[in-house]
């Protein structure tokens, strides 16, 4: 082993004792900064996985739009069946939806409907398997019933059993025409209650024909909604389905890109919140730094002594440079697994500071979503090595330039 | 006859006050030193023995004159050359022990061997006996913060002759110690560099241990004069 790497390690872990004061308290420091860091991090990633999931399944993850006019004809059931016979597609669905007014009593709503295939029962989104209908079941619903978000009954206090109005903008063609509207009368027949608020305020789900009625689209709709098969990378089939099975009329996009302006801001929300969680590291490179710088000034006499032996001015500096790359780098590895350690045992965490009667208080964070991310890992880890290791330049540089024939004067 | 290790030829050394002025610590100084051989330097404090030492062990530049080692010029060499000859050639022993506080007696001997690249099975076996010498056989893992002042020094003179250097240089070594054990270690230490035929340049105070080296040398006036 090199002298001066021998000398780094024996400084932080002294002989017969495990480990030094100061080496404890930089590579603890190190660690909560790196912890601060992962820990926000992955539960970031937690609550932005959660929400995709949220906008995938109440929005779809692909969809195909003809700039917003009317699909129909022999063209459009052609290529529903392109895409139905897609190996990497799992699920079509023909979407029409339009924003109508609806009034329960005197109270009015501004709902956007949805369609749902209540013949086929083909429909791309889990509303089934993630039982999103409450007080009812999505298969009670036919033509002359609704199955409202549940933010919308509340707005006008519909509940079960109730029949709403609804008015579609195509009526008032009949108004000008001096014809009264009527409008549809719809029984509510279950709650739409997906825990996505936008959707939950704003959505009801009609059967297929009758949105198609009441938007005077014959056997048209408005858009394809997909569902890939797992593992299917949405952009690139988005991106070779526009280039190769349609043609300008209708175009294939994302969730990804239909959410993007939403998706940008939580993903500056989190370099933000990194970038400020990093002054914690910083921090803890300084004390770590000037600790150092400390010790040379200390040591000037061995460090004298050591040049009096043969010792190279680098190998010195170096010396002091990989003392800051140890500690950054176990400080690293042990913000790392006290992330693991607390993110995995959180709701044990909670309950044991809190107890179990207030637990359910703190659910939110007993039940938060976290999902570790590698690369954020790694960063972090990168981060407070490079810092550590940066944090040991400066007293480098000082020990390396001490002159041995001053610093070995008596007194 | 015996072979010059060092010589030291028309050594001046200037110093630079703040005043800017000069001082002349050096004013040309002549010696040789032979193989095995000790010789004592006294001399007032501040005249220069310290600087003297420094310029010997190539850890300062002369303002003019020669240093040789084995009849080579050295006071011009390259920075890592001065590092490797110092490894080789020299011991040294301070006034403050200067032991690494982290690493126990035997690992701070051996620390001589780890600079100088030659640390293995033999050097630490070479260090056991050593430290038993100087009377530390029972002490090899105690840290220097458990030892005294006698022990620290002489684990520090068992470290400067471990790699069999040709000269030990030690400036003022029982400086920081009572009498008696001034005494002990400086038997210690003239015992051991006859045993091992190392060379002994002493920097000392005490006239009674300048009388004990085979040499007195005495630095007045910017001169080494021989008594
Ligand atoms: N770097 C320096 N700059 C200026 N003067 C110095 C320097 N180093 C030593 N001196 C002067 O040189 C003289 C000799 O010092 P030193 O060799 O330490 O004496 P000694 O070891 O004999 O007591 C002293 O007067 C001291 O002030
Ligand atoms: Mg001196």
């Amino acid at each position: 082993m090199k002298w001066w790497l021998y000398i780094a390690v024996k400084q932080l872990f002294p002989t017969g004792r495990i480990i030094s004061f100061f080496t404890l308290v930089s590579i603890l420091g190190v660690a909560l900064g790196v912890l601060a860091l992962f820990g926000t991090q992955s539960v970031m990633n937690g609550f932005h996985n959660e929400i995709g999931v949220k906008l995938v399944d109440t929005g779809g993850q692909i969809t195909l739009e003809a700039g917003g006019r009317v699909i129909a004809g022999k063209n459009a059931e052609i290529l529903f069946d392109k895409l139905k016979n897609n190996p990497e597609v799992e699920r079509v669905e023909k979407v029409a939806r339009g924003s109508v007014m609806m009034i329960n009593g005197n109270t009015p709503a501004y709902p956007v409907l949805r369609s749902y295939d209540t013949i086929t029962n083909n429909c791309a989104l889990p509303i089934k398997e993630k039982n999103f209908v409450s007080w009812g079941d999505i298969d009670e619903l036919d033509d002359d019933s609704v199955i409202l978000g549940i933010g919308v009954a509340n707005r006008i206090g519909a509940s079960k059993g109730d029949v709403v109005e609804v008015y579609a903008p195509t009526m008032l063609e009949r108004l000008s025409k001096n014809e009264v509207p009527m409008p549809v009368k719809l029984e509510v027949a279950g709650f739409l209650n997906t825990g996505f608020s936008d959707v939950d305020k704003n959505v009801a789900l009609v059967s297929l024909r009758r949105m198609q009625d009441l938007y005077s689209l014959g056997k048209g709709f408005h858009s394809y909604v997909l569902k890939l098969k797992d593992g299917v990378d949405e952009t690139a089939f988005a991106k070779q389905l526009n280039a190769d099975v349609l043609n300008g009329d209708v175009r294939a996009y994302t969730w990804l890109t239909g959410n993007e302006a939403f998706l940008r801001v939580i993903a500056t929300e989190k370099v933000m919140m990194s970038v400020i969680i990093m002054l914690i590291i910083i921090v803890a490179s300084f004390s770590i730094c000037s600790s150092l710088y400390t010790t040379v000034l200390r040591k000037t006499k061995e460090i004298g002594l050591s040049v009096a032996m043969g010792a190279r001015p680098f190998q010195i500096a170096l010396c002091y440079c990989v003392q800051g790359f140890i500690i950054g780098f176990l400080g690293a590895l042990a913000g790392i697994l006290l992330t693991f350690l607390l993110l995995e045992n959180r709701a044990a965490i909670v309950e044991f500071i809190v107890g179990r009667e207030t637990l359910e208080q703190f659910y939110h964070f007993s039940s938060l979503p976290v999902l570790y991310d590698l690369k954020d890992a790694l960063r972090a880890c990168l981060f407070a090595v490079v810092l550590c290791t940066l944090a040991g330049f400066l007293p480098a540089l000082r020990a390396s330039r001490l002159k041995a024939s001053e610093a070995m004067r008596n007194e | 006859m015996s072979s010059e290790i060092l010589r030291i030829e028309n050594l001046k050394k200037n110093f630079k006050s703040p005043d800017g002025s000069e001082i002349e610590v050096l004013k040309g100084v002549d010696l040789s030193l032979f193989k095995g051989e000790s010789a004592s330097l006294r001399g007032e404090s501040g005249a220069g023995k310290t600087t003297f030492l420094n310029i010997a062990a190539c850890l300062e530049t002369p303002s003019s004159g020669g240093v040789y080692w084995d009849g080579l010029k050295v006071d011009g060499l390259s920075n890592s050359k001065q590092a490797k000859l110092r490894s080789s050639y020299m011991g040294f022993v301070f006034q403050s022990y200067c032991l690494v506080p982290e690493l126990n007696a035997l690992e701070n001997v051996l620390f001589a061997a780890r600079i100088a690249g030659n640390f293995n099975k033999k050097t630490v076996s070479r260090a056991k006996e050593i430290l038993e010498k100087v009377g530390l056989s029972g002490r090899m893992s105690h840290m220097p913060h458990q030892m005294s002042g006698g022990e620290r020094q002489r684990v520090a003179i068992a470290r400067a002759i471990l790699n069999r250097p040709k000269v030990i240089f030690a400036d003022e070594p029982t400086g920081n110690l009572d009498e008696n054990t001034g005494i002990e270690v400086m038997d210690m230490l003239l015992d051991l560099c006859e045993v091992e035929d190392t060379a002994l340049l002493l920097i000392t105070h005490n006239p009674d241990f300048a009388r004990r080296t085979s040499r007195n040398l005495v630095l007045k006036s910017g001169r080494i004069v021989e008594e």
